[in-house]
């Protein structure tokens, strides 16, 4: 709720907005549960209303091990992208001067995808040959396939796509940050870890759990590159791909669609909600720390 | 038997060796023994069902059918990357059998030493195979590379124009339907320079508008004059759109978008069955393009002793059984011999489904029997020119 001293039409009108915005965002979402909760499915020219596709999905066995493999893909990549994007922006606030830094993180958006993954089915095809090489030579046959295609090259190839974003979004976030704060707690006789986890992780982590987000998104929704660079196994993108081209998307795979929809509207509705009923408070907290700061 | 599962405990031990991503590759997810199940890499139209008319819920039927265990991989690439992937990545590891794309990839593959001849003798229904791919006959290149056999046919069609029957008023015969003013902004063709320009090519050859002397594989003028002729109409506003992939062209076609779309038959049939619409599927009298899909058996999968399972499951595809069930599924035509006698003998199949699948034997028969077809080619000697002015054809 609002403060006693703001407008409260003015604060109702920005939540107003601001829940308008995500409305229309999420609007295409309404079109897949339309077609989900029909017997027929999508185009056909009659509609009966049923659920009976939601109960189907999990007998969908294709999909739900695709589904599977994909949330693997994207939590594997998460603990690799994450860190890496936020060590990448640390170094960059750390020497704003380096521009190099910038350019050399944000090359891999500039690559076609199509580009990116033969590039790299190229380095991972030469890459395995010389560690085969390497174990023959060695008698270290664990290494001998480790860069198969598999799931491996498929988060390698992930990683080089994410992480530029996963560096601007934590990047952002690191602007209002002063690194003097972290002397400061250096100072006072914090270790490293200490003065990051206390003192610069509380300023950022709106940033690095944006960045979670992201990389999860991004995930599902890559196709190119992990269609070209994973193992024998299914993505759920390489499986909606496949059946749109050739048979057309199974009731399930709509029915899904709801489902993770339902997630992402219950996780944002959640966030927003949160957000408006503590704004208030925080409003008023500042106001406080504003007036405490005025000279008596 | 479907693909690796994915359990709660894999992705607990994926997730907890995340710190270690380099050690995932030993988790046996690329590697086969001789014991596995047939790994395959394939469309979804691969399969049937046990019960005529569907496709079936997985690849169970499909399986016990042939007495194997199938681990399916869905396979959505073009023939690029699908050459890719087994000529410069490791898909021989990943996979024992695979279908094309149509149109020339077993020659880029078998070239490659990527898939292996085949043996017949293994196969007891190759007798039965259609005479199409016996030696002297039309298709005959399309399962072999120098001359061996390399390749077993699953699915083949003349593909050719759908449309919507009490719309149009009239049952369509000739491509110039696609270019006629009446129709203008209600055309929709499909956004793949193969069948679109070969299709394109046939009409203006038959029509007299142009020289092509091989609609399968034009000269680069030839590609232009066919280019040329598409985005004069397109600028004229003759086509609604280029559809792409199967769900897209059902949608244009059920919703009433278009009234004519150049298209694949399972198309037509299913958006008739789904907007309760006389979608038919026509004969041109200029011809059609021709084409074929059939299945290889990887270095990988024979090295790794799945030959006889690969046999088994092509001795299901030149099956009655299967054929019939595609027939009466997309439509496709059976590549062996015998598929009406099977279906006349068969408890499994309805009158009405007897009647349906005769009826679309005949039209099959018919479009096959138009002199003007030609056969799809996937690598046209002058593939640059095809890519290069269909980007002019997309961007105009």
């Amino acid at each position: 709720m609002s403060d006693d001293y703001a407008n409260p039409w003015s604060y109702r009108l920005m939540w107003a907005y601001l829940f308008g915005v995500v409305l229309i965002l999420m609007t295409p979402t309404f079109y897949n549960y339309y077609i989900s909760l029909n017997e027929y499915g999508f185009g056909a020219a009659n509609y009966e209303f049923t659920t009976g596709w939601y109960a189907a999905v999990f007998s969908d066995s294709l999909l739900v091990n695709a589904f599977g493999w994909t949330l693997m893909l994207g939590l594997v990549n998460l603990v690799v992208t994450v860190p890496l994007g936020l060590l990448a922006a640390k170094q960059f606030k750390r020497r704003p001067s380096q521009a190099w830094l910038v350019a050399l993180m944000l090359l891999p958006l500039f690559v076609p995808g199509d580009i990116f993954a033969s590039a790299l089915l190229v380095f991972f095809k030469t890459l395995n040959g010389g560690f085969q090489e390497l174990a023959a030579l060695t008698g270290l046959t664990f290494m001998k396939g480790w860069f198969k295609l598999g799931v491996t090259t498929a988060v390698i190839g992930l990683v080089v796509y994410t992480v530029p974003y996963i560096f601007i979004v934590i990047l952002i976030t690191l602007g209002r940050f002063h690194p003097e704060q972290t002397e400061a707690a250096r100072a006072c006789g914090a270790a490293a870890w200490r003065a990051f986890w206390d003192v610069e992780f509380p300023q950022v982590k709106a940033g690095v759990f944006a960045s979670c987000a992201f990389v999860m998104i991004l995930t599902f929704n890559e196709y190119t590159r992990t269609a070209i660079l994973k193992g024998g196994f299914d993505t759920f993108t390489t499986v909606l791909v496949s059946q749109m081209l050739n048979t057309g998307m199974s009731e399930q795979s709509y029915a899904m669609g709801g489902i993770v929809s339902s997630i992402a509207i219950a996780v944002i509705g959640t966030v927003l909600v949160v957000t408006m009923l503590r704004a208030g408070q925080t409003e008023r907290r500042r106001r406080g720390e504003e007036a405490l700061a005025l000279p008596a | 038997m479907d693909q690796m599962d994915f359990t709660r405990r894999f992705l607990l031990k994926s997730v907890g060796a995340a710190g270690l991503v380099g050690a995932t590759s030993s988790l046996g997810l690329s590697r086969a023994f001789a014991a596995d199940p047939l790994r395959i890499w394939t469309i979804g139209v691969a399969k049937v069902g046990a019960e005529p008319g569907t496709g079936g819920k997985d690849w169970g039927d499909m399986g016990a059918q042939a007495g194997i265990d199938i681990v399916y991989n869905a396979k959505s690439g073009s023939a690029d990357q699908a050459i890719q992937k087994f000529v410069v990545g490791d898909g021989n590891d990943l996979y024992d059998a695979i279908t094309d794309n149509g149109g020339g990839m077993e020659d880029a593959l078998a070239s490659q030493s990527a898939i292996t001849a085949l043996d017949t003798a293994q196969i007891p229904n190759f007798a039965n195979i259609i005479d199409a791919y016996k030696d002297g006959g039309d298709a005959a290149s399309t399962i072999r590379y120098d001359d061996t056999i390399y390749a077993i046919p699953y699915i083949s069609n003349a593909d050719s124009l759908a449309f919507d029957f009490e719309e149009v008023g009239e049952e369509l015969t000739s491509w110039e339907a696609c270019f006629a003013p009446e129709f203008k902004g209600r055309v929709a063709l499909q956004n793949d320079f193969g069948p679109t320009f070969t299709n394109t090519a046939i009409y203006l050859k038959q029509s007299g508008q142009l020289d092509i002397a091989d609609p399968s594989d034009m000269t680069a003028d030839e590609v232009a004059g066919v280019a040329e002729f598409l985005i004069t109409k397109k600028q004229e506003g003759q086509f609604r759109t280029f559809w792409d992939g199967f769900q897209n062209g059902v949608d244009l076609l059920s919703s009433g978008e278009v009234l004519l779309q150049s298209c694949w038959e399972p198309v037509q049939i299913v958006a008739a069955k789904k907007a309760g619409k006389d979608i038919r599927y026509g004969t041109m009298k200029e011809g059609h393009q021709t084409w074929n899909n059939i299945w290889m058996l990887t270095n990988g999968g024979d090295e790794r002793g799945q030959a006889e399972a690969f046999y088994k499951l092509m001795n299901l595809y030149l099956d009655p059984w299967f054929g019939a069930r595609i027939i009466a599924t997309y439509g496709y035509q059976p590549q062996m011999t015998g598929v009406m006698d099977y279906i006349d003998s068969s408890p499994d199949f309805s009158e009405e489904m007897k009647a349906v699948i005769a009826e679309r034997r005949e039209r099959q028969q018919a479009r096959y029997a138009v002199p003007g077809n030609s056969w799809q080619n996937v690598f046209p000697t002058e593939i640059r020119a095809y890519q290069d002015w269909w980007s002019k054809v997309q961007s105009a």
